[in-house]
């Protein structure tokens, strides 16, 4: 699948449409702020896209707050920074409902139930933790510790402009596969509600020798629940169960 | 690298073959016989047929194996009868060979076997070296041994003539019976044959070694096997190394190693196995490896054997080189195999014992030989649609385990007297090719019918005391062939892809693997491990469901936000880097490059630009706007990497210098991305574009299409401005698409207040010859419009108004239309003019007079090259050549002569592009150095030249220093194939060290050191591969030297290629569907053609001899057309390329001068005499219908312009584009 341009492309394209609203206990002036509407990519993280709505709402807030860490809320339960925001929208809204509306705030912060996120820094370091996570599982980290730091510039500057091709002219790299023509370990996560993501060592082919299919991975990610009882979505859709995990 | 083939026999007998770039076993059509033992090299394979008999199959030639017989016919004159065939006592055969020793008459030469058959009759050769003859085709000479001419003189005493007449081996593509030792087969059967030494040092002619093992134990050697006599001439036993002695197998390696296995388990090494000596001359022994098991199987490579014992161990021996055949130690290896083989490079395969699977040794490189670990070749037996026996097949599947297992000698004597025909032709002609179901039927009874006919002739036939060869029961017709082994690879994955359906038969049980003709390269393994139960089907259900929903999504999502707003603004990107840059031609400095480029979505550039600044970034020394590149491509040189980039109106491009190769593709990479996004290119070139090559074999190409959206157009021309303020007058500018039909030309200006009269003239390569002249004459108020021609003007034009006026501002438009020029005024109609010289051979527009001309607009429905928004766009690839048609199919040719196909993708190796329709693409090059010494009387030959004497290392001419560390390779996507290796097959012979000696040094060379001989050389080889990936796909392992694709009026794709060996081939049935086509077809010709050309049933070639050649008889149901006429080089030259268009021929010579046919019609296709075209040389012709172009000397590309029919050396060569330019294919 990795090198399946067309996929790819539309993985990478997929965006929200999301409305953000400001918490009506925040609006220190008199008329309240229209709502701001932005698509955000499904593959970016909610720091990288606030710049605008930051913008848009910061002149109605009272000065006190103004220099606070914005955070964001949707149905009373306040967003996880370190998700992609597909997966957000994935766990979170039920009905495939749009646009999304994201409720934001610039007061207290529920410290206790998300982590503060103090610069893009942060974020950067975070998703380059995950992808070298994901190398690990791949490859036993061989790749991204070979990578220059050029590269990994390049790999997060993709994903923080949104641009498919710098961004995959490095990841291409990352997912090609070992000697054996598969990677060691499937990377994945399977995240369920507000439950800590499951994750266990799934290697691609089965013992006789077969590419591993969707159906198999959860099998063995969740011995005890019929596999017809789930509902799985990867990256907002649902796809079938024979799908090979290494396709 | 060219597809090879790995046999295998399955545990019934049944021969299969396995692709490199293929993935499934293919059966061999089944005609009645099993097989048991199998041994190839390239193009041949020899078995051992369930009844013990000998088999030869000869398949992949595209060209027929054909020999030409001569003979020359003597005579001596005497006073009474003139020339008479009576000779004198002391004279030489009536009939003889060429020097006249031996006696040759035409009844005595026969074919040397029936697998043989004549092509023609005797024909008088009606040439001597390349002049004609009489048609009586004799030569005269003083007397015997003497020169010849061709002319009869008053000295002439004796004349003779030359007879040819070519026969072919017929039995192409079909398994061949050898004659049997006796005349009852099943005296003295067979059980062991192999074939080897196809690589033995010093050998010119193509000689193969053939060992067989017979029942008795005796050890038979082929003589006469090469490529130009695939069945040899008789077997000749070969003593043993004890008298008792009995032979077991025998396995040859490709330089001529032979090991034998004695019953007793012995092992023997055949000794001074040379080209000389074939038979070799004595035994050494070799120790076996263990004494608990006697050796059974043992095989070859070039610098590696293995063996395996009764219980299956594998030992590889240690220390075996081209000198020590019998190694030094033996290395026990891990796993347990049935037995092995080893291809001509050492990679190994084995045969399991219990699994019967077919394992490949992976890991194994020239430093390790032994490999690392077992890998099972995991590839499903497709079955063919020539298989007779599908269903019995897989009935049979469990049935005959162990037969063939370890102890053949008892299972073979059961069926020994089953198969009694000794001499057959196994023939699989399937009668009717479309019908597949009745296919199984048709060729059993085929089958049968050969049978038939052996019973019939063998008596007849049959020749035992002698044993010359096979025998064939029928004749074949190997053109109507079509056998499972095709000749070419391309089509079987064609069939491949359409049989995707038929059974596949996993878990085959293999009784043998046969590696002798496969070439792996451990660095690029074949598609034979993956697991390939996934059908495409079921793979394509799920991706199809998985893109379905994410459209879906996509949708659901944009329907929602589609007037929202991103959140994340697509900003520009700059790409900066450190290198040293040369401008415009000058020194290398080291500077700041940045690339900056700027879009609003992606994939989109709204503009892009390079920046060239000084290192501490203070200063901009440079910047280009990459719309005004034209191209870039690599101008390397050997560890330095550097990238050329050229821009419009420039001669010299901006040369990058960049300090590792990584940073060399990643600019290039990165032009090619923005310039392409810069074009909104996404998809592959039309079938109209310009195909072009580098000099290190970069492919370009330039799409019209494209340019059309970006150059500044106007009702969707191409336009050109030119910029007249302050010119002086005249002035003249170049119309580089000169004034067809549908060309406009706007002048503006101002008409000074005392001016008179002034002119605009449409010229003809000068002022000589005017197609038209518009001439406002203010003293007389009128508008004149006339032609000038051989020095004399027309008859004028002046109807219609004045319509300007002096001291204003003036416009005038000349539009060129069907019917002449329609010329406006001030945007009022004057009038028309009808043309009078063909428009189509204006070169120019000069303006003159009392005029001050402003602007000239110049409109054309072709791309204007001298304007920006010319973009070629690398497509990724390495070729030498690359030609093209005009409905889009495209082939290439690589430096190694290897044909490509263009499958439709673009990008690869470094350049971003499509994902599909990529694959390995690979290249060799040759690296040679020549090692000179000098003799003196104390050291002998050494090293110690004289002063003046060349260098100790050197190229072919001695003036260039070059020794093996000085021959690098370009970049990264190169690696050494080989080592550094003597050369043994060069011009003149080599002795034993492959040395040659002369007597001094710029002489020519011989193969023994004389008494005279001072000096001595040699010549060092060492190959280079290129992987790289690539829009192309290799087509079959037939090398062309050239290559010519022109559609015919029906729109038919015709393909020409040449084969080095200097024959033609006819490419059946390529279309837009099936780019690579269906088969060759070999159009013989005696002379060798080095060159060829085609447009429209018209197909010129150019022989080694410095002729051109005409295909006479082409039509579109008749496209090979019936025969070549000769037609004679202009005085003095000898052509070496040719372009054909409509009506239109040049050639080149080898001095690079051009050459244009006269006389060309429909009726007259040959033309009548060639006319010098003495501007300029060029190093390459391209013909594009009417178009000329030229490649200069310089590699800059260029184009003639006023050709046409009545005009076919045109007038002036225009514009260039400068670059390393090496090819060019343009049809349109």
């Amino acid at each position: 699948m990795a090198s399946d341009r067309e996929v790819l492309r539309e993985v990478w394209d997929g965006k929200l449409p999301v409305c953000f609203t400001l918490s009506a206990d925040q609006v220190s002036t008199v008329g309240e702020p229209d709502p701001t509407y932005l698509m955000v990519p499904r593959l970016s993280y909610l720091p990288l896209v606030l710049e605008k709505v930051k913008k848009h709402f910061v002149k109605f807030v009272d000065a006190e707050f103004q220099d606070n860490e914005m955070w964001l809320e949707y149905n009373g339960t306040p967003l996880k920074w370190h998700y992609p925001i597909g997966l957000l929208y994935d766990l979170n809204v039920m009905d495939n409902q749009l646009p999304w509306n994201i409720t934001v705030h610039f007061d207290k912060f529920p410290a206790n139930e998300i982590l503060h996120c103090p610069s893009r820094e942060a974020v950067e370091s975070h998703f380059m933790s995950c992808i070298k996570e994901a190398d690990v599982l791949k490859h036993r980290s061989q790749i991204v510790s070979n990578m220059q730091k050029k590269e990994h510039n390049q790999l997060w500057l993709g994903l923080q402009n949104d641009k498919f091709d710098q961004f995959w002219a490095i990841n291409k790299k990352l997912m090609e596969p070992g000697d054996q023509g598969n990677f060691k370990h499937i990377p994945f996560r399977c995240y369920q509600g507000d439950a800590p993501f499951s994750q266990c060592l799934v290697k691609p082919v089965t013992n006789e020798g077969n590419p591993k299919t969707l159906q198999n991975l959860l099998e063995e990610v969740y011995p005890k629940i019929p596999v017809d009882d789930m509902s799985v979505l990867v990256h907002g859709i649902s796809i079938p169960l024979y799908t090979h995990c290494n396709g | 690298m060219p597809s090879s083939m790995l046999f295998g026999i399955n545990n019934e007998g049944r021969v299969y073959s396995l692709y490199t770039n293929g993935t499934k076993w293919r059966e061999f059509p089944y005609l009645g016989v099993e097989f048991k033992r199998l041994s190839s090299v390239p193009n041949f394979l020899w078995a051992i047929g369930g009844d013990r008999q000998i088999y030869v199959h000869v398949h992949g030639f595209d060209i027929p194996i054909r020999i030409r017989e001569e003979v020359y016919e003597n005579q001596r004159w005497n006073p009474i009868e003139g020339f008479v065939s009576r000779l004198l006592p002391t004279d030489r055969y009536q009939w003889s060979n060429k020097d006249g020793t031996q006696n040759r008459t035409l009844e005595s030469i026969r074919l040397p076997s029936f697998a043989w058959e004549w092509e023609s009759s005797w024909t008088k050769d009606l040439t001597l070296d390349g002049q004609p003859l009489d048609h009586d085709g004799w030569t005269y000479a003083i007397d015997f041994p003497n020169t010849y001419t061709p002319t009869k003189t008053w000295s002439s005493g004796v004349r003779r003539r030359k007879w040819f007449r070519y026969r072919k081996y017929s039995a192409m593509n079909a398994w061949c019976a050898i004659a049997p030792l006796y005349k009852d087969s099943t005296q003295e059967p067979f059980i062991d044959v192999c074939v080897g030494g196809h690589l033995m040092p010093g050998d010119a002619v193509g000689m193969m070694l053939v060992w067989a093992v017979t029942a008795h134990g005796r050890l038979m050697f082929r003589s006469g096997v090469g490529r130009e006599s695939p069945e040899g001439k008789r077997w000749i036993p070969v003593p043993l190394p004890t008298p008792h002695a009995e032979v077991k197998h025998i396995s040859c390696g490709p330089a001529g190693l032979t090991w034998i296995v004695l019953w007793t388990g012995d092992l023997y090494v055949r000794t001074h196995v040379t080209t000389a000596t074939p038979m070799g001359e004595d035994w050494v022994l070799v120790s076996p490896p263990s004494n608990e098991s006697k050796v059974c199987h043992v095989s070859m490579g070039t610098h590696s054997v293995w063996v395996t014992t009764e219980n299956h161990t594998v030992w590889f021996r240690r220390g075996v080189t081209s000198q020590d055949g019998c190694g030094t130690a033996w290395i026990e290896m891990s796993g347990k195999m049935k037995s092995v083989s080893v291809a001509p490079n050492d990679q190994v395969w084995a045969v399991g014992v219990s699994d019967q699977l077919v394992y490949y040794r992976s890991g194994v490189t020239p430093t390790e030989l032994t490999g690392r670990s077992w890998r099972p070749v995991k590839a499903p037996i497709q079955l063919s649609r020539h298989s007779t026996q599908s269903n019995s097949l897989l009935s049979l599947g469990m049935k005959s385990t162990g037969t063939n297992s370890g102890t053949e000698d008892t299972s073979w004597d059961d069926e020994a007297a089953s198969k009694s025909a000794p001499t057959r032709l196994i023939t699989d002609r399937p009668p009717c090719d479309s019908n597949f179901s009745n296919d199984s039927m048709t060729s059993r009874q085929s089958s049968a019918v050969s049978t038939d006919c052996v019973t019939v002739n063998k008596s007849r036939l049959w020749c035992p005391l002698q044993s010359v060869g096979s025998l064939l029961g029928m004749e074949v017709n190997p053109d109507t062939d079509d056998s499972g082994l095709d000749v070419d690879t391309e089509r079987d994955a064609f069939l491949e892809k359409q049989n995707e359906s038929l059974a596949c038969v996993q878990n085959t049980k293999w009784s043998c693997v046969e590696a002798g003709a496969v070439l792996v390269s451990p660095n690029n393994v074949p598609r034979w491990f993956c697991n390939a139960s996934v059908s495409i089907d079921e793979k394509e259900t799920w991706r199809q469901h998985i893109l379905d929903n994410l459209e879906e999504r996509r949708m659901r999502e944009l329907r929602v936000g589609a007037n929202y707003e991103t959140a994340i603004e697509i900003t520009s990107w700059v790409r900066a880097m450190t290198s040293k840059v040369s401008l415009e031609g000058g020194k290398m400095e080291d500077v700041q490059v940045e690339i900056e480029w700027n879009g609003v979505e992606a994939d989109v550039l709204e503009s892009a630009t390079v920046r060239i600044l000084s290192l501490d970034r203070g200063v901009k020394k440079h910047e280009i706007n990459l719309r005004d590149v034209v191209h870039t491509e690599s101008s390397s040189e050997p560890g330095v990497p550097r990238v050329s980039l050229y821009t419009v109106g420039k001669t010299h491009p901006l040369v990058f210098q960049l300090s590792t190769d990584a940073e060399h593709d990643d600019l290039l990479s990165n032009m090619m991305y923005v310039c392409s996004a810069l074009y909104r290119i996404r998809s592959n070139p039309s079938s109209k574009s310009y195909w072009a090559t580098t000099r290190l074999g970069e492919v370009l190409t330039f799409d019209p299409l494209v340019a059309q959206g970006f150059q500044a157009q106007e009702k969707h021309q191409f336009c050109q401005m030119f910029n007249l303020n302050n010119c002086e007058i005249p002035v003249t500018r170049q119309l580089v698409n000169s004034f067809p039909p549908g060309t406009q030309l706007s002048v503006t200006g101002h008409i000074p207040k005392s001016a008179t009269r002034f002119s605009i003239n449409l010229e003809c390569g000068s002022n000589q010859l005017v197609a038209l002249h518009v001439n406002p004459r203010f003293d007389q108020k009128e508008i004149v419009r006339n032609h000038f021609a051989n020095g004399f003007w027309g008859i004028e034009d002046t109807y219609g108004p004045m319509g300007m006026d002096v001291g204003t501002d003036f416009i005038i438009v000349i539009q060129c239309d069907e019917h002449g020029f329609r010329i406006e005024r001030n945007g009022y109609l004057l009038g028309h003019f009808e043309c009078r010289l063909d428009p189509a051979t204006i070169t120019q527009v000069t303006i003159q007079g009392n005029v001050r001309p402003l602007t000239i607009k110049y409109l054309s429905d072709k791309p204007i090259f001298e304007e920006s928004g010319i973009y070629w766009r690398q497509i990724g690839g390495h070729l030498r050549q690359v030609e093209t048609c005009d409905i889009g199919v495209t082939w290439g040719i690589g430096f190694d002569k290897t044909p490509w196909v263009y499958t439709g993708g673009w990008g690869g190796s470094s350049l971003v592009g499509s994902k599909q329709d990529m694959a390995t693409i690979t290249d060799t090059q040759t690296f040679e150095v020549y090692e000179n010494q000098r003799w003196n009387p104390i050291s002998g030959y050494s090293a110690r030249g004289l002063p003046t004497d060349r260098p100790t290392w050197s190229d072919v001419t001695g003036t260039e220093r070059r020794s093996k560390e000085s021959c690098v390779l370009m970049n990264t996507h190169w690696h050494w194939e080989t080592d550094w290796c003597i050369d043994y097959n060069i011009e003149g012979g080599t002795d034993k060290e492959g040395w040659q000696f002369a007597l001094d040094f710029p002489c020519v060379f011989h193969a023994t050191n004389n008494f005279t001989d001072t000096v001595r050389r040699r010549r060092w080889l060492r190959v280079a591969r290129y992987v790289a990936q690539g829009p192309w796909s290799e087509l079959g392992n037939t090398k062309l030297t050239d290559l010519s694709l022109h559609t015919d009026t029906g729109g038919n794709i015709r393909v020409w290629g040449l084969v080095a060996k200097g024959d033609a081939l006819y490419r059946r049935d390529v279309s837009l569907e099936t780019p690579c086509g269906v088969s060759w077809e070999h159009v013989s010709h005696d002379e060798t053609l080095v060159n060829i050309s085609g447009y429209n049933n018209q197909v010129w070639a150019v022989g080694e001899n410095g002729c051109a050649y005409w295909r006479y008889g082409i039509t579109g149901s008749n496209p090979m057309g019936e025969s070549w006429k000769c037609i004679d080089p202009p005085r003095r030259a000898s052509l070496v390329q040719i372009a054909v268009g409509d009506l239109l021929v040049w050639a080149r010579d080898s001095e690079n001068n051009l050459y244009t046919r006269l006389g060309l019609s429909p009726v007259c296709g040959e033309g009548t005499q060639w006319q010098t075209v003495p501007e300029q040389k060029m190093k390459h012709l391209c013909i594009s219908k009417r178009e000329v172009w030229g490649i200069t000397l310089e590699g800059n590309l260029t184009k003639r312009l006023g050709v046409t029919k009545d005009n076919p050396g045109g007038y002036c060569w225009v514009f260039t584009l400068p670059g390393e330019w090496t090819h060019l294919s343009v049809k349109q």
